[in-house]
Protein backbone atom coordinates (compact mmCIF):
# COMPACT_ATOMS: atom_id res chain seq x y z
CA UNK A 1 0.00 0.00 0.00
CA UNK A 2 1.31 3.23 -1.26
CA UNK A 3 1.85 6.10 1.84
CA UNK A 4 -1.02 8.16 -0.75
CA UNK A 5 -3.26 5.16 -0.03
CA UNK A 6 -2.93 4.71 2.97
CA UNK A 7 -3.52 8.47 3.66
CA UNK A 8 -6.31 8.47 2.19
CA UNK A 9 -7.54 5.47 4.16
CA UNK A 10 -7.04 7.32 7.14
CA UNK A 11 -9.31 10.31 6.09
CA UNK A 12 -11.96 7.57 6.40
CA UNK A 13 -11.54 7.79 10.04
CA UNK A 14 -12.09 11.81 10.57
CA UNK A 15 -15.30 13.54 9.98
CA UNK A 16 -17.58 11.11 11.37
CA UNK A 17 -18.41 13.08 14.76
CA UNK A 18 -17.28 16.90 14.21
CA UNK A 19 -20.17 19.42 14.80
CA UNK A 20 -18.87 22.53 13.51
CA UNK A 21 -20.58 25.19 15.90
CA UNK A 22 -19.02 28.99 15.93
CA UNK A 23 -18.19 29.25 19.59
CA UNK A 24 -17.35 32.65 21.75
CA UNK A 25 -13.41 31.68 21.39
CA UNK A 26 -13.46 31.60 17.25
CA UNK A 27 -10.71 32.82 15.85
CA UNK A 28 -11.74 36.71 14.52
CA UNK A 29 -10.54 37.28 10.78
CA UNK A 30 -7.59 38.58 11.66
CA UNK A 31 -6.17 35.69 13.30
CA UNK A 32 -7.64 33.43 10.23
CA UNK A 33 -5.76 35.34 7.71
CA UNK A 34 -2.25 35.36 9.74
CA UNK A 35 -2.34 31.82 10.61
CA UNK A 36 -3.34 31.03 6.94
CA UNK A 37 -0.36 33.15 5.59
CA UNK A 38 1.79 32.15 8.15
CA UNK A 39 2.72 35.71 9.72
CA UNK A 40 1.32 35.44 13.57
CA UNK A 41 3.76 35.98 15.93
CA UNK A 42 5.07 32.57 18.07
CA UNK A 43 3.21 33.30 21.41
CA UNK A 44 -0.38 34.14 19.42
CA UNK A 45 -0.02 31.34 17.41
CA UNK A 46 0.49 28.59 19.78
CA UNK A 47 -2.65 29.79 21.49
CA UNK A 48 -4.58 29.32 18.02
CA UNK A 49 -3.61 26.87 17.92
CA UNK A 50 -5.20 25.28 20.68
CA UNK A 51 -8.60 26.76 19.87
CA UNK A 52 -8.07 25.44 16.02
CA UNK A 53 -6.80 21.85 16.95
CA UNK A 54 -10.55 21.28 18.61
CA UNK A 55 -12.40 23.54 16.40
CA UNK A 56 -13.58 22.39 12.83
CA UNK A 57 -14.85 25.68 12.05
CA UNK A 58 -11.55 27.45 12.28
CA UNK A 59 -9.41 24.96 10.81
CA UNK A 60 -11.91 24.80 7.21
CA UNK A 61 -11.60 29.07 7.63
CA UNK A 62 -7.49 28.65 8.02
CA UNK A 63 -7.47 25.88 4.88
CA UNK A 64 -10.30 27.70 2.96
CA UNK A 65 -7.75 30.91 2.77
CA UNK A 66 -4.46 29.07 2.79
CA UNK A 67 -5.81 27.66 -0.32
CA UNK A 68 -7.52 30.66 -1.68
CA UNK A 69 -4.15 33.09 -1.65
CA UNK A 70 -1.98 30.42 -3.79
CA UNK A 71 -5.31 31.02 -6.62
CA UNK A 72 -4.21 32.72 -9.73
CA UNK A 73 -6.47 35.22 -9.87
CA UNK A 74 -6.64 36.21 -6.29
CA UNK A 75 -2.71 35.83 -6.19
CA UNK A 76 -2.42 38.12 -9.44
CA UNK A 77 -4.65 40.97 -7.73
CA UNK A 78 -2.88 40.77 -4.31
CA UNK A 79 0.40 41.58 -6.58
CA UNK A 80 -1.18 44.71 -8.37
CA UNK A 81 -3.03 46.33 -4.86
CA UNK A 82 0.33 45.33 -3.15
CA UNK A 83 2.30 47.52 -6.10
CA UNK A 84 4.36 44.23 -7.06
CA UNK A 85 2.81 44.03 -10.69
CA UNK A 86 1.34 46.43 -13.01
CA UNK A 87 -1.75 46.22 -14.07
CA UNK B 1 9.55 53.52 -3.46
CA UNK B 2 6.15 51.53 -4.06
CA UNK B 3 3.93 52.75 -1.05
CA UNK B 4 4.21 49.83 1.04
CA UNK B 5 7.66 49.74 1.43
CA UNK B 6 7.44 52.74 3.12
CA UNK B 7 5.87 52.05 6.74
CA UNK B 8 7.20 49.35 9.35
CA UNK B 9 7.43 46.64 10.51
CA UNK B 10 8.11 44.44 7.72
CA UNK B 11 8.43 40.89 7.59
CA UNK B 12 9.99 38.46 4.68
CA UNK B 13 7.18 36.25 3.10
CA UNK B 14 7.60 33.91 0.84
CA UNK B 15 5.47 34.30 -1.97
CA UNK B 16 3.36 31.97 -4.56
CA UNK B 17 6.47 32.07 -7.17
CA UNK B 18 8.83 30.64 -3.97
CA UNK B 19 11.34 33.76 -3.89
CA UNK B 20 11.68 36.01 -0.76
CA UNK B 21 10.32 39.48 -1.00
CA UNK B 22 9.44 41.89 2.17
CA UNK B 23 6.30 42.77 2.87
CA UNK B 24 4.66 45.08 5.33
CA UNK B 25 2.28 44.02 7.55
CA UNK B 26 0.91 47.29 7.56
CA UNK B 27 -0.31 47.67 4.45
CA UNK B 28 -1.56 50.30 2.49
CA UNK B 29 -1.71 52.32 5.76
CA UNK B 30 -0.71 55.63 3.50
CA UNK B 31 -2.72 54.63 0.18
CA UNK B 32 -4.94 57.43 -0.43
CA UNK B 33 -7.96 55.98 0.46
CA UNK B 34 -6.62 55.55 3.82
CA UNK B 35 -5.67 58.95 4.03
CA UNK B 36 -9.33 60.52 3.43
CA UNK B 37 -10.72 58.10 5.92
CA UNK B 38 -8.45 59.50 8.57
CA UNK B 39 -9.76 62.96 7.19
CA UNK B 40 -13.55 61.74 7.82
CA UNK B 41 -14.00 62.20 4.44
CA UNK B 42 -15.83 58.78 4.41
CA UNK B 43 -17.47 58.89 0.99
CA UNK B 44 -14.06 60.00 -1.02
CA UNK B 45 -11.80 57.10 0.88
CA UNK B 46 -14.71 54.99 -0.21
CA UNK B 47 -14.71 55.58 -3.88
CA UNK B 48 -11.19 55.53 -3.38
CA UNK B 49 -10.98 52.40 -1.36
CA UNK B 50 -13.45 50.48 -4.20
CA UNK B 51 -11.82 51.63 -6.65
CA UNK B 52 -8.49 49.91 -6.08
CA UNK B 53 -9.28 46.75 -4.10
CA UNK B 54 -12.81 46.04 -6.86
CA UNK B 55 -10.91 43.23 -8.48
CA UNK B 56 -9.03 41.59 -5.50
CA UNK B 57 -12.89 41.33 -3.94
CA UNK B 58 -14.47 40.19 -7.08
CA UNK B 59 -11.43 37.56 -7.33
CA UNK B 60 -12.08 36.17 -4.07
CA UNK B 61 -15.73 36.12 -4.22
CA UNK B 62 -15.02 34.06 -7.61
CA UNK B 63 -13.08 31.67 -5.61
CA UNK B 64 -16.17 30.31 -4.01
CA UNK B 65 -18.98 31.14 -6.55
CA UNK B 66 -19.21 31.25 -10.25
CA UNK B 67 -22.83 31.82 -10.80
CA UNK B 68 -23.29 35.38 -12.39
CA UNK B 69 -25.96 36.32 -10.10
CA UNK B 70 -24.50 35.30 -7.07
CA UNK B 71 -21.05 36.81 -7.72
CA UNK B 72 -22.88 40.76 -7.91
CA UNK B 73 -25.11 39.79 -5.33
CA UNK B 74 -22.42 38.49 -2.64
CA UNK B 75 -20.38 41.75 -3.64
CA UNK B 76 -23.48 43.93 -3.31
CA UNK B 77 -23.74 42.04 0.24
CA UNK B 78 -19.72 42.48 0.92
CA UNK B 79 -20.02 46.53 -0.25
CA UNK B 80 -22.73 46.55 2.45
CA UNK B 81 -20.87 45.24 5.25
CA UNK B 82 -17.46 47.13 4.48
CA UNK B 83 -19.79 50.29 4.25
CA UNK B 84 -21.53 50.41 7.39
CA UNK B 85 -21.16 52.46 10.27
CA UNK B 86 -18.67 54.67 8.24
CA UNK B 87 -16.67 52.24 7.06
CA UNK B 88 -16.28 50.55 10.70
CA UNK B 89 -14.70 47.17 9.33
CA UNK B 90 -11.96 49.11 7.67
CA UNK B 91 -11.33 51.27 10.23
CA UNK B 92 -11.24 48.45 12.65
CA UNK B 93 -8.58 46.94 10.93
CA UNK B 94 -6.30 50.80 11.35
CA UNK B 95 -7.30 51.24 14.17
CA UNK B 96 -5.12 48.09 15.50
CA UNK B 97 -1.99 48.95 17.11
CA UNK B 98 0.08 46.70 14.82
CA UNK B 99 -1.30 43.86 12.18
CA UNK B 100 -0.27 40.07 12.11
CA UNK B 101 -1.84 39.89 8.41
CA UNK B 102 -1.21 41.87 5.59
CA UNK B 103 -4.18 43.64 4.40
CA UNK B 104 -5.29 42.26 1.46
CA UNK B 105 -4.44 38.81 3.31
CA UNK B 106 -7.30 40.02 6.33
CA UNK B 107 -9.71 40.80 3.07
CA UNK B 108 -9.87 38.03 0.98
CA UNK B 109 -10.46 36.18 4.88
CA UNK B 110 -13.15 38.92 5.26
CA UNK B 111 -14.95 38.19 1.51
CA UNK B 112 -14.79 34.80 2.35
CA UNK B 113 -16.84 34.71 5.59
CA UNK B 114 -19.09 37.17 3.96
CA UNK B 115 -19.16 34.78 0.81
CA UNK B 116 -20.06 31.57 3.24
CA UNK B 117 -22.34 33.84 5.66
CA UNK B 118 -24.58 35.06 2.74
CA UNK B 119 -24.78 31.65 0.78
CA UNK B 120 -25.56 30.22 3.91
CA UNK B 121 -28.60 32.91 4.25
CA UNK B 122 -29.36 32.51 1.33
CA UNK B 123 -29.29 28.46 0.94
CA UNK B 124 -30.94 28.20 4.27
CA UNK B 125 -33.91 26.85 5.52
CA UNK B 126 -35.79 28.79 3.03
CA UNK B 127 -34.86 26.54 0.04
CA UNK B 128 -32.97 23.90 -1.04
CA UNK B 129 -30.38 24.80 -3.65
CA UNK B 130 -31.22 23.43 -7.35
CA UNK B 131 -28.87 20.72 -7.01
CA UNK B 132 -30.39 19.20 -3.81
CA UNK B 133 -33.49 19.15 -5.54
CA UNK B 134 -32.63 16.55 -8.04
CA UNK B 135 -31.09 14.29 -5.79
CA UNK B 136 -32.96 11.20 -4.34
CA UNK B 137 -34.90 11.49 -1.14
CA UNK B 138 -32.48 10.26 1.12
CA UNK B 139 -29.84 12.05 -0.34
CA UNK B 140 -31.75 14.97 -0.44
CA UNK B 141 -32.06 14.51 3.51
CA UNK B 142 -29.04 13.74 4.15
CA UNK B 143 -27.77 17.16 2.35
CA UNK B 144 -30.60 18.97 4.91
CA UNK B 145 -29.38 17.73 7.74
CA UNK B 146 -25.25 18.51 6.78
CA UNK B 147 -25.47 21.16 4.75
CA UNK B 148 -28.91 23.13 6.14
CA UNK B 149 -29.06 22.29 9.44
CA UNK B 150 -24.95 22.26 9.84
CA UNK B 151 -25.60 18.71 11.33
CA UNK B 152 -22.42 16.44 11.75
CA UNK B 153 -22.13 12.81 10.15
CA UNK B 154 -23.22 11.38 13.63
CA UNK B 155 -26.13 13.31 14.32
CA UNK B 156 -27.37 13.30 10.81
CA UNK B 157 -26.95 9.32 11.52
CA UNK B 158 -29.03 9.36 14.32
CA UNK B 159 -31.74 11.57 13.28
CA UNK B 160 -32.03 9.92 10.13
CA UNK B 161 -32.74 6.44 12.45
CA UNK B 162 -34.58 8.17 14.86
CA UNK B 163 -36.61 10.51 13.33
CA UNK B 164 -37.24 9.01 9.66
CA UNK B 165 -37.54 5.24 10.79
CA UNK B 166 -33.95 5.34 8.42
CA UNK B 167 -32.37 1.35 8.57
CA UNK B 168 -28.72 1.80 7.63
CA UNK B 169 -25.88 0.75 9.14
CA UNK B 170 -23.40 3.60 9.53
CA UNK B 171 -21.37 2.17 6.42
CA UNK B 172 -24.00 2.40 4.11
CA UNK B 173 -24.85 5.92 5.80
CA UNK B 174 -21.43 7.06 5.19
CA UNK B 175 -21.60 5.36 1.57
CA UNK B 176 -24.86 7.75 1.33
CA UNK B 177 -22.98 10.48 2.42
CA UNK B 178 -20.31 10.24 0.47
CA UNK B 179 -22.46 9.90 -3.00
CA UNK B 180 -24.28 13.04 -2.13
CA UNK B 181 -21.34 14.85 -1.45
CA UNK B 182 -19.84 13.95 -4.87
CA UNK B 183 -22.93 14.72 -6.43
CA UNK B 184 -23.32 18.25 -5.23
CA UNK B 185 -19.42 18.50 -5.65
CA UNK B 186 -19.58 17.90 -9.28
CA UNK B 187 -21.79 20.50 -10.04
CA UNK B 188 -20.46 24.84 -10.63
CA UNK B 189 -21.32 25.05 -6.52
CA UNK B 190 -18.78 22.49 -5.52
CA UNK B 191 -16.35 24.89 -3.28
CA UNK B 192 -18.76 26.76 -1.85
CA UNK B 193 -20.69 23.57 -1.29
CA UNK B 194 -17.75 22.64 0.52
CA UNK B 195 -17.52 25.37 2.76
CA UNK B 196 -21.00 24.70 3.77
CA UNK B 197 -20.44 21.33 4.38
CA UNK B 198 -17.16 20.21 5.28
CA UNK B 199 -14.81 17.39 4.15
CA UNK B 200 -16.67 14.37 2.81
CA UNK B 201 -15.73 10.97 4.49
CA UNK B 202 -13.97 8.16 2.34
CA UNK B 203 -16.36 5.81 3.36
CA UNK B 204 -14.77 2.46 1.64
CA UNK B 205 -12.80 2.33 4.68
CA UNK B 206 -15.17 1.92 7.10
CA UNK B 207 -14.96 -2.29 7.71
CA UNK B 208 -16.36 -2.49 10.97
CA UNK B 209 -19.83 -1.65 10.53
CA UNK B 210 -21.17 -3.09 14.09
CA UNK B 211 -19.14 -0.56 15.79
CA UNK B 212 -20.63 2.33 16.34
CA UNK B 213 -20.04 5.76 15.21
CA UNK B 214 -19.37 7.19 18.55
CA UNK B 215 -17.45 4.85 19.44
CA UNK B 216 -15.00 5.54 16.57
CA UNK B 217 -15.04 9.26 17.20
CA UNK B 218 -14.06 9.26 20.51
CA UNK B 219 -11.43 6.68 20.07
CA UNK B 220 -9.95 8.73 17.46
CA UNK B 221 -10.49 11.83 19.94
CA UNK B 222 -8.58 10.23 22.63
CA UNK B 223 -5.86 9.57 20.08
CA UNK B 224 -5.96 13.04 18.29
CA UNK B 225 -5.87 13.75 21.93
CA UNK B 226 -2.25 12.52 23.17
CA UNK B 227 -0.74 15.15 20.23
CA UNK B 228 0.00 18.76 20.95
CA UNK B 229 -2.18 21.34 19.19
CA UNK B 230 0.71 22.03 16.17
CA UNK B 231 0.36 18.10 15.59
CA UNK B 232 -2.72 17.91 15.71
CA UNK B 233 -3.22 20.95 13.33
CA UNK B 234 -0.79 19.68 11.02
CA UNK B 235 -2.56 16.12 11.08
CA UNK B 236 -5.75 17.54 10.53
CA UNK B 237 -4.50 20.31 7.72
CA UNK B 238 -2.58 17.90 5.66
CA UNK B 239 -4.90 14.46 5.92
CA UNK B 240 -8.37 16.19 6.22
CA UNK B 241 -8.06 19.25 4.76
CA UNK B 242 -5.64 18.03 2.10
CA UNK B 243 -3.37 21.37 2.21
CA UNK B 244 0.00 21.10 0.61
CA UNK B 245 3.19 20.70 3.12
CA UNK B 246 4.89 23.84 3.24
CA UNK B 247 1.47 25.85 3.23
CA UNK B 248 0.74 23.45 6.81
CA UNK B 249 3.78 23.93 7.66
CA UNK B 250 3.02 28.44 7.63
CA UNK B 251 0.42 27.74 9.86
CA UNK B 252 1.88 25.83 12.65
CA UNK B 253 5.19 27.70 12.12
CA UNK B 254 7.69 24.99 11.36
CA UNK B 255 10.32 25.45 8.77
CA UNK B 256 9.34 23.16 5.52
CA UNK B 257 7.42 21.08 4.08
CA UNK B 258 10.25 17.93 5.42
CA UNK B 259 9.20 19.20 8.94
CA UNK B 260 5.56 18.59 7.97
CA UNK B 261 5.89 15.19 6.94
CA UNK B 262 8.54 14.22 9.61
CA UNK B 263 5.71 15.58 12.71
CA UNK B 264 2.72 14.18 10.96
CA UNK B 265 3.89 10.36 10.23
CA UNK B 266 5.25 10.70 14.24
CA UNK B 267 2.15 12.09 14.98
CA UNK B 268 0.32 8.95 12.96
CA UNK B 269 2.30 6.36 14.65
CA UNK B 270 1.83 8.30 18.32
CA UNK B 271 -1.96 7.65 17.00
CA UNK B 272 -1.74 4.30 16.00
CA UNK B 273 0.31 2.59 18.77
CA UNK B 274 -2.49 4.33 21.18
CA UNK B 275 -5.19 2.93 19.38
CA UNK B 276 -3.89 -0.55 18.53
CA UNK B 277 -4.67 -0.68 22.41
CA UNK B 278 -8.35 -0.14 22.08
CA UNK B 279 -10.94 -2.34 20.69
CA UNK B 280 -12.39 0.11 18.10
CA UNK B 281 -13.78 1.20 14.69
CA UNK B 282 -10.02 3.07 14.59
CA UNK B 283 -8.22 -0.21 15.35
CA UNK B 284 -7.78 -2.66 12.27
CA UNK B 285 -6.95 0.39 9.55
CA UNK B 286 -5.17 2.84 11.16
CA UNK B 287 -2.96 -0.41 12.51
CA UNK B 288 -1.83 -0.72 9.45
CA UNK B 289 -0.72 3.10 8.34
Amino acid sequence: MSDFDRLDRLRGYFHTGETAIAKPDCLGELEVAALAEGTLDAELRSRALVHVATCALCRRAVASVAEALVDGPITHEIEIVEGRRRR
Amino acid sequence: MLPHARSVPTVALSNVQGYIQPHSLEGPALDPWVAELRRGRVDAAWDLFLDQYRRLIFAAIRHYAQDYDDVMDVFAQVCESLRETELKRLCTYFERPSHSARFSTWLVTLVRHLTVDWFRHRDGRRRLSTVAAELPPLRRRIFEFLFIDKRSHVESYELLKSSDGCDLTFGQFLAEVSATYRAVASGRRGRILRELGGPAPHVEDVEDEQVSAGEGRDELEGALACLSPEERVAVELYVVEEMPADAVAKVVGWPNAKAVYNHVYRALAVMRARLSTLDGVGRPTLGRI
